[in-house]
């Protein structure tokens, strides 16, 4: 018995010891150019300390270059979104809808941009458009970016097909609806919360995205490439500023998305408990008024 | 709404190599309640959504109403589909559920949502719209369903087996509910099922398939008591089978040589000397010899008792005649031994036995 317990004690210091390790590992980094970004020190450090200091800050809302990178990052972003989207749900459709024999030579196409590097992509995207005189740019970024982002989105909707129920559809056509009607009332309202994990993907995707984009920015520039490019010449603390700034974002966000589904998951619940609980009632009811009753003809206590 | 006649002519019904449904012809009448009753497997289902125009018959028309539905898919025909698992769409409320096949024909919403209310009143469900199916009850749910499809004015319903989800208590109770909510509307009704208790209380006319074929049409008396074929004689009801050949004929009724003995039934085929044939006797037409009227001389046998089953207004015996496994209803009465056992004399008058040519029996 004490031996079991002193057994469980080694094992339970044993995996506060690893994640005590696990997370130092994680956050050590986060936290030490976190700490730079305050630091009045021209370079982005911790150990050369100068004391505390805002002023990286202000110097980011001063930096154009950066500032217009942040832009385009999102305009590139969304325009991701908007042309991987319903390209990856085409390409889901005809995965999940068609069965030829080619099927399985059409799913390894589509996905292969997902294996193919991000270089090639990019080199690729620029060469080929060169022949219509379209030089690299956002509008080339956001081509070759879609490009492997589609594949992850056409992956994401494939899932979510695959368990949609096709009867609905059937039901919804036997009563007259028009394939239109059917798509937009039945299909697209099943495949929302997809639509909404698919977009958010392909914006991260699409944000921290470095290989593709600096073969296909051509002379612009996005928050990626930017930092990127100034390596060369070293860095300054408005990098960290940045890198505090995507920190308490992505805290933020996480936060309330774990507030929202434990508030829905209990709303859930709720209903559940309440559906039980009429249930027991109609049972009880259809008891009392003997054996020829049964539960649907019981008014439910809503009713009653 | 008014049900309007459907009619299958010399339909055909082909997957690749296999034929799901055999060269058919089906006359369902207009304001009919009709059943199509068969093992799984053996076309009904076919025949449903050929009608509902998910799928075109390889050869051959179907007419509802007089009119060739060729080339008219399933939100071009007068019909609503009751499907097996109901498909009620989750993530619409009730009210819009129902109200589906009105705003597919661009009602406005204000007229929708009123018509469903009426609706769902005529199912018993009045006051319940703005749930979603999911927070109703089995019963419920298959009510939302007959009032969506009823939403389209449908002049022909077809239901795909719409009880088999439903415990034994809520079926039999959707049974009379069903055939309350045909009366009061008119509509044509299409009913598959695999389960005859279904078929034949329900139905003004049962169809029974088997194997993509129609073997017979009838009210559910004729089908059970003049069964056409070795299958519709074995699949509806209990039936015991003496196999044999046929070896007299005598105005009207055949003698069937048999291990067991000679055998006289009604010769349900007009067989001829010499042919091969099965006697078919009901459980409740074998009786035991010496009591209750006895048996005509001839049609008697000698079976060991195995086993019984009380069922309470009546008692399921099992015996065994040279191997033959056999069983008897006898009436659960005052002067019936409580014990019944060893060997014993049973029989059954010949009116009471049919002879078929021998063919395939429905394997339960």
């Amino acid at each position: 018995m004490s031996a079991q317990s002193s057994e469980n004690r080694v094992a339970q210091a044993i995996l506060n010891g690893y994640l005590a390790v696990f997370f130092l590992y994680m956050f050590a980094p986060l936290i030490v150019m976190s700490l730079a970004a305050f630091n009045a020190y021209d370079y982005p450090s911790v150990t050369q300390w100068r004391g505390w200091t805002l002023k990286w800050f202000s110097a980011l809302a001063e930096d154009d270059r950066i500032l217009i990178g942040l832009q385009n990052t999102v305009v590139v972003a969304l325009g991701v979104i908007v042309i991987s989207l319903p390209l990856g749900l085409a390409g889901a459709f005809i995965l999940t809808r068609l069965q030829s024999r080619w099927t399985g030579l059409l799913y390894a196409a589509l996905v292969s941009p997902i294996l193919t590097p991000g270089i090639i992509l990019g080199i690729s995207t620029l060469i080929f458009w060169r022949n219509f005189d379209v030089p690299g740019g956002l509008f080339l970024t956001v081509l070759a970016q879609s490009s492997f982002i589609a594949s992850y989105s056409m992956l994401l909707f494939m899932a979510r097909l695959q368990r949609q129920d096709r009867v609905l559809e059937e039901a919804a056509l036997d009563l007259g609806g028009s394939n239109l009607l059917v798509f937009r009332r039945i299909t697209l309202p099943f495949l929302y919360p997809t639509i909404a994990t698919a977009s958010v993907i392909a914006f991260l995707q699409s944000i921290e995205n470095y290989n593709t984009t600096v073969f296909a920015i051509g002379g612009d520039w996005t928050l990626v490439t930017e930092i990127g490019s100034r390596f060369r010449f070293g860095l300054s603390p408005v990098i960290n500023v940045i890198g505090v700034i995507f920190v308490v974002l992505t805290v933020v966000a996480a936060t309330l998305y774990a507030y929202y589904r434990e508030r829905e998951r209990k709303r859930v619940l709720a209903i559940e408990l309440e559906l039980r609980a009429m249930d027991r009632q109609a049972r009880l009811a259809a008891k009392r008024r003997g054996p020829e009753a049964d539960e649907t003809a019981v008014p439910l206590p809503a009713r009653a | 709404m008014h049900g309007k006649n459907v009619e299958l002519s010399e339909a055909v019904m082909r997957f690749g190599d296999f034929t799901a449904v055999h060269r058919s012809n089906l006359e369902i009448e207009a304001g009919e309640f009709f059943s199509i009753l068969g093992p799984s497997g053996c076309g009904k289902t076919t025949i449903l959504r050929m009608i509902s125009g998910f799928i075109e018959p390889s050869e051959g028309r179907i007419l509802i109403g007089g009119e060739d539905m060729r080339g008219r898919g399933p939100n071009n025909r007068p019909t609503a589909l009751i499907f097996q698992n109901l498909a009620l769409f989750p993530l619409m409320t009730v009210w819009e559920n129902v109200a589906f096949g009105l705003e597919a024909r661009g009602v406005d919403k204000a007229a929708r949502r009123k018509r469903a209310e009426e609706l769902l009143a005529l199912v018993d469900l009045a006051g319940q719209g703005g749930k979603k199916p999911t927070e109703l009850s089995g019963g419920q749910r298959q009510r939302v369903a007959v009032a969506r499809a009823l939403a389209v004015e449908p002049s022909v319903l077809l239901l795909d087996e719409p009880l088999s989800a439903l415990d034994l208590k809520l079926r039999q109770h959707m049974r009379s509910e069903l055939r309350e909510i045909q009366r009061k509307t008119g509509v044509t009704f299409v009913f598959i099922t695999h389960d005859q208790g279904e078929a034949l209380t329900m139905s003004d006319r049962v169809a029974v398939m088997n194997q993509g074929r129609v073997e017979q049409i009838g009210s559910a008396d004729e089908i059970y008591l003049n069964p056409r074929t070795p299958f519709v004689a074995t699949f509806v009801g209990q039936q015991n089978v003496f196999r044999g050949k046929v070896a007299g004929l005598d105005e009207g009724l055949a003698q069937v040589e048999t291990s067991l003995g000679r055998f006289l039934g009604i010769n349900g085929d007009g067989l001829g000397v010499g042919d091969d044939a099965m006697v078919f006797v009901r459980p409740e037409r074998l009786g035991l010899v010496g009591r209750n009227g006895g048996a005509a001389p001839g049609n008697q046998l000698e079976a060991e008792v195995e086993g019984r089953e009380l069922e309470g207004p009546f008692i399921n015996m099992f015996l065994n005649a040279q191997g033959l496994p056999l069983t008897m209803h006898v009436t659960n009465s005052a002067e019936m031994p409580a014990q019944l056992a060893g060997r014993q004399k049973v029989g059954f008058r010949s009116e009471d036995a049919l002879v078929l040519r021998a063919g395939d029996l429905a394997d339960e």
